[in-house]
C-alpha cells in the first residue's frame, strides 16, 4: 500500500502538538504584529523575547525560576483535567500551601532540611485538603466543580490576606505598608548556582513531573483516571468507581499544587507575601500549559517553560528596547484562547453525539 | 432511466488504509441501490464523500451529467442530497416539528410560525406515509419514529437523492418492516435512495442493484433479480459462509440467577415489575422484546449499574444484589454494552488500554498497583489476531477502526476474559455478516466450554440462530418462556408486541 505524505496528513497525525505549536506561532505574530502597530521593530522585538527569555545562562535561570511554580499548577491541572475533572483549584490551593509554608517553618527547631522536609509535608496536606472541601461539595451536591473551585480560589486569596495581615504580619518589616509575613530564617531552599536565582525547587518540579507521567501512563491509578476522563461511561461500566477516583485525583492534584506554593514561599520569597501567588497568575499559566500539553506531564513542563521564558523575555525587552511587557500577556491571551476554542471546539461534538442517542 | 448520479474512481485513504480504491458507481432516478460489504470495506467512507463529510484524495461526482465538489454536508443538502445517519442528529427535547424545519423555518413577522410549521410537516408526513405526532417531543418517541424524522427531514429539504447508513440497525423486526416499505414508496415517488447495509434479506427485498465492496475496492454491480444471498455473501467476503452447528448441551449449574426483581422509576412507574429468570452453565438465554420494555434497565441491574432495584441476584453462586459493578465483575460476570461507543469503549484511547477495562486491577496485568504493560500488549496482541481485527497495532485508538472492529475489540475483551457468564447486549448491531458469524462462533464456543450467555437483542434471527431458552419481556415483565423446541416466530413476534398465547389454541 502507498502511503501519502502531505502536510496535512502530517498535522493529522500529531494534531495534539501540532494545534499547540500552531497557536504559539500565531500568538508570536499576534505580538508581531502589535510591536508593528506601536512603532518598534517587530523582528527585534520578537527576536528580543526569545533571547532574552532563553539565550543566556542568567535568562535560562530566570525562566526556570519563573517556570517552577508554573510547572506545579499545571501538574496538577493537567492530572485532573485529564482526569475529566475541570478544577480550577490550583491558585486556591498553591496559596494554602504557601501560607502554610510560612506559618510552619518558622515553628519548627531543627537541622534545615527537617524543616524543609516537615514544612512541605504540612502544605501539600493543606493542599490536598483544600483541594478536598471543593471535591466534597461537589460530590455531596451535585454541583458543578469548576465553579466551586473557582470561588474557592477568592475564599483562598482573602483567608491568606487576612492571616497575613492580622496574625503573622512581620513586625520588624523595613517598609511598614508591605503585607508579609515575618522572613523564614532556617529552612529555606538553597540555590543551584549561587549566581543565579534557580533553586533546588525546580529539580523538585522535574522530579514531579517524572512522578506524574509515571502515575498516569503506568500505574492502575493512572488507568482510572484516565479512562474516567476519556469516557466516564465506560469507567462506570468498567467498574470504576467515579467517586473514589475523583476524590484521589483531586486530592493528589490539590497536594501538587500546595508543594509548588511551598516551594516558592521557601526557594524564592523566603515568606509569605500578600498576592504573591495571584498576582503572576502562576495558576492561569499553569492552566494554560495543561491545555497546550493535552494534559501530557512532560508537555506541562515544556509548555510551562516556554511561557514562563517569554514572560521573562517580556521584561528584558521592556529594559532595554522599552517595548511594554503586557506583549507577552497578548501573546499568552492569544495562546490561551487557541488552545482553549479546541477544547470548546470538541466539546459541542461530544454532546451533540449523546444528546443524538437519547 | 435516466442515470441522476456517478461518482467516478473515487479513491479515499486513512494512513496506510485504503478505505476505497478505484470505486465508481451510478444512481439511476427511482431506484433504490444497495452498497454491501464486510466492515471497513469502504462503504461509510464511500458515502461519507458524497454527503461532503469526508474529502476524496481523487475522484469525480457527477451530478445530472454535470461535475459537483462536495465540500460539506450543507453543499450536498443544496444539492438536494440528505442522508439519514446511523445515529440520529436530533434535538431530544424538542418537537418533531422544530426538529424537521430546523435552519429553513417558515417563520412570520421574523417569529417562528408554529402553526404554519406543524401544518407543513404534517402534509410532508401525509405524502410519504410517514407517520409521526408534528407536536410530540422527540426524547419520547420511539426509534422507528425517530428514524422517520430524520427520513422528513432530508424530505423537507427537498433531497432527490437520499443515503440511508445502517437504516435498520437500530430498529425491531416490525419497524424494519415499515422502514423498507417506506423505502420503496419513496422510490415510486421519485427519490433515489442509496442503502448501506449488511443484511442481505433487506437487500433482496428492497433493492433495484446491489454494489459490491471488499476491502475498498469495487468486486461488482449486479441486478437485484440476477443474484442471491448467497451468491452476494460469496462476492462479500470472498468464501462461503458456514452454517452454525449448535451442539446440545445440559447443565445444572445455575450462573445468574434473578429473583422477584422490580424497579421503580421516579414518577413512580414499575420499569421492571418481577422479574424471575435464570441461566445455566451451557445455555444461551436470549431476551426478546422490543427496545425500551425494561431490557436496558435489566441489564443495568445485574450488572449493578443500577442499584436502587428490589429483588435478589446471584451471579456463579454469589450474591450480588445491590453490589457495586467491580465486584460483580469479579463475582464472574462480563458484559458486551449495548452500545459500543457510549458504553464499550473510550475512542481516544488506544487498543490496549480498551483492552485492559476491568482488569487494570488483576495479577495478570498489574503489580502493587504498577501496569504490567507487555503483558497487556501481548495480551492485546492475541485478541487482534484470534479475532482478526484489522489494525496496524495495539496503540492505535478505537477511533481509528470501523465499527465493526470497534465491536469485535469489545467482543473479544469480554467474551475472552476469565468467567463463566457473560451479557451480550445487541453483539452484532450494525456490523457485517463475517464479523456477525464471528462473533456468534466465539459466543458459542464460550457456551461449549459450559459458560453461560445472556443474550439481549432486537435482532429476531440472532436469537432464533443461539438461543437455548427465550424470555420474552414486554412493559417490564417476563411475559412468556420458550424452551428450545417450541420456540415459534411468530408466537414470538405476537408475544412481544404484548399478545396473549393460549397453550391450547391458536396465536391471536
Amino acid at each position: 500500500m502507498k502511503t501519502k505524505l502531505s502536510i496535512k496528513n502530517f498535522f493529522q497525525h500529531f494534531s495534539d502538538i501540532s494545534y499547540s505549536l500552531i497557536a504559539v506561532v500565531i500568538g508570536l505574530i499576534f505580538g508581531a504584529i502589535i510591536m508593528a502597530a506601536t512603532g518598534f521593530n517587530p523582528i527585534e522585538g520578537i527576536f528580543g523575547l526569545i533571547k532574552g527569555g532563553f539565550l543566556s545562562p542568567y535568562a535560562i535561570a530566570s525562566t526556570f525560576t519563573r517556570a517552577t511554580p508554573i510547572i506545579f499548577a499545571g501538574l496538577s491541572a493537567a492530572l485532573a483535567w485529564g482526569s475529566g475533572y475541570s478544577s480550577m483549584g490550583a491558585q486556591g490551593q498553591m496559596i494554602m500551601g504557601a501560607i502554610t509554608a510560612a506559618i510552619v517553618a518558622p515553628l519548627i527547631k531543627g537541622p534545615a532540611i527537617l524543616v524543609v522536609i516537615v514544612t512541605l509535608a504540612a502544605s501539600m496536606v493543606a493542599g490536598a485538603l483544600f483541594s478536598l472541601i471543593s471535591a466534597y461539595i461537589s460530590a455531596k451536591y451535585d454541583a458543578y466543580l469548576l465553579i466551586i473551585t473557582l470561588m474557592f480560589n477568592y475564599v483562598a486569596d482573602y483567608f491568606a490576606s487576612y492571616l497575613t495581615n492580622y496574625v503573622f504580619l512581620d513586625p520588624y518589616a523595613l517598609d511598614k505598608l508591605a503585607i508579609q509575613t515575618q522572613l523564614i530564617e532556617n529552612g529555606t531552599i538553597p540555590r543551584i548556582f549561587s549566581r543565579y536565582t534557580t533553586h533546588y525547587g525546580f529539580i523538585v518540579a522535574l522530579l514531579c513531573v517524572a512522578i506524574i507521567a509515571f502515575i498516569i501512563n503506568k500505574t492502575s491509578f493512572g488507568y482510572k483516571a484516565r479512562m474516567s476522563g476519556l469516557n466516564p461511561n465506560f469507567a462506570e461500566y468498567g467498574g470504576i468507581e467515579s467517586r473514589k477516583t475523583m476524590y484521589k485525583v483531586l486530592l493528589l492534584s490539590g497536594a501538587i499544587a500546595g508543594l509548588g506554593g511551598a516551594l516558592e514561599v521557601l526557594g524564592s520569597k523566603f515568606r509569605y507575601v500578600d498576592k504573591m501567588i495571584t498576582s503572576p497568575g502562576y495558576s492561569w499559566s499553569g492552566i494554560t500549559a495543561s491545555l497546550m500539553s493535552n494534559y501530557s506531564a512532560v508537555g506541562v513542563l515544556i509548555s510551562s517553560i516556554f511561557l514562563a521564558g517569554i514572560t521573562v523575555g517580556g521584561s528584558s525587552i521592556e529594559l532595554m528596547m522599552s517595548i511594554p511587557s503586557e506583549i507577552t500577556l497578548i501573546i499568552q491571551g492569544i495562546i490561551t484562547m487557541l488552545v482553549t476554542a479546541k477544547f470548546v471546539i470538541r466539546l459541542p461534538k461530544f454532546s451533540k453525539k449523546e444528546g443524538a442517542k437519547k | 432511466m435516466e442515470k441522476i448520479l456517478e461518482m467516478k474512481n473515487i479513491v479515499k485513504t486513512y494512513g496506510r488504509v485504503v478505505a476505497n480504491d478505484n470505486v465508481s458507481i451510478d444512481l439511476k432516478k427511482g431506484e433504490i441501490l444497495a452498497i454491501v460489504g464486510e466492515n471497513g470495506a469502504g462503504k461509510s467512507t464511500l458515502m461519507k464523500i458524497l454527503y461532503g463529510l469526508e474529502k476524496a484524495d481523487s475522484g469525480e461526482i457527477f451530478l445530472h451529467g454535470q461535475p459537483v465538489k462536495i465540500t460539506s454536508p450543507s453543499v450536498a443538502m443544496g444539492l438536494h442530497i440528505g442522508m439519514v445517519q446511523q445515529h440520529f442528529m436530533l434535538f431530544g427535547p424538542m418537537t418533531v416539528t422544530e426538529n424537521i424545519v430546523y435552519n429553513n423555518e417558515i417563520t412570520k413577522y421574523a417569529f417562528f410560525d408554529k402553526k404554519k410549521n406543524e401544518e407543513k410537516v404534517a402534509e410532508l408526513s401525509e405524502k410519504y406515509g410517514l407517520k409521526v405526532d408534528p407536536t410530540a417531543i422527540v426524547d419520547n418517541c420511539p426509534v422507528g419514529t425517530q428514524q422517520r424524522i430524520e427520513i422528513l427531514k432530508t424530505l423537507y429539504q427537498n433531497a432527490d437523492i437520499i443515503i440511508f447508513d445502517e437504516p435498520s440497525a437500530v430498529l425491531t423486526p416490525n419497524e424494519v418492516d415499515d422502514l423498507l416499505d417506506t423505502m420503496k414508496t419513496l422510490a415510486a415517488a421519485g427519490k433515489s435512495l442509496i442503502i448501506i447495509t449488511h443484511k442481505l434479506n433487506e437487500v433482496m427485498y428492497v433493492a433495484d442493484r446491489v454494489v459490491v465492496l471488499r476491502a475498498g475496492k469495487l468486486i461488482d454491480i449486479v441486478d437485484k433479480k440476477d443474484t442471491s444471498i448467497e451468491q452476494l455473501s460469496y462476492m462479500m467476503i470472498g468464501r462461503q459462509v458456514a452454517n452454525l452447528e449448535i451442539v446440545e448441551h445440559d447443565s445444572d449449574k445455575t450462573l445468574l440467577k434473578v429473583e422477584n426483581l422490580t424497579l421503580g422509576s421516579e414518577l413512580g412507574k414499575k420499569i421492571l415489575d418481577d422479574v424471575n429468570l435464570y441461566v445455566n452453565a451451557g445455555e444461551i438465554v436470549g431476551i426478546a422484546g422490543v427496545s425500551g420494555n425494561g431490557q436496558t434497565e435489566l441489564i443495568r441491574c445485574i450488572s449493578g449499574l443500577e442499584r436502587n432495584y428490589q429483588g435478589k441476584i446471584t451471579v456463579n453462586d454469589h450474591d450480588v444484589s445491590n453490589f457495586d459493578v467491580a465486584s460483580i465483575r469479579k463475582a464472574g460476570l462480563s458484559h458486551i454494552p449495548e452500545d459500543r461507543y457510549l458504553w464499550g469503549s473510550a475512542r481516544e484511547a488506544s487498543i490496549s488500554d480498551n483492552v485492559l477495562m476491568g482488569e487494570e486491577d488483576s495479577e495478570r496485568f498489574s503489580k502493587n498497583g504498577i501496569l504490567k504493560q507487555k503483558e497487556i500488549d501481548k495480551y492485546a496482541d492475541e485478541l487482534i489476531e484470534s479475532y482478526a481485527i484489522k489494525v496496524d497495532n495495539n496503540k492505535q485508538r478505537i477511533r481509528e477502526l470501523s465499527g465493526g472492529n470497534a465491536q469485535k475489540v469489545i467482543c473479544a475483551r469480554e467474551v475472552e476474559r476469565d468467567c463463566p457468564f457473560t451479557i451480550a447486549c445487541e453483539p452484532t448491531r450494525g456490523i457485517d455478516i463475517g464479523a456477525m458469524e464471528f462473533v456468534h462462533e466465539r459466543l458459542v464456543a464460550k457456551r461449549d466450554k459450559f459458560g453461560g450467555i445472556l443474550l439481549v437483542t432486537s435482532e429476531l434471527s440472532e436469537i432464533m440462530k443461539l438461543c437455548d431458552r427465550i424470555y420474552v419481556i414486554y412493559n417490564g415483565s417476563i411475559n412468556y418462556e420458550f424452551k428450545n423446541e417450541d420456540i415459534d416466530d411468530h408466537k414470538l413476534g405476537v408475544l412481544m408486541l404484548g399478545g396473549k398465547v393460549d397453550e391450547n389454541k391458536a396465536v391471536n
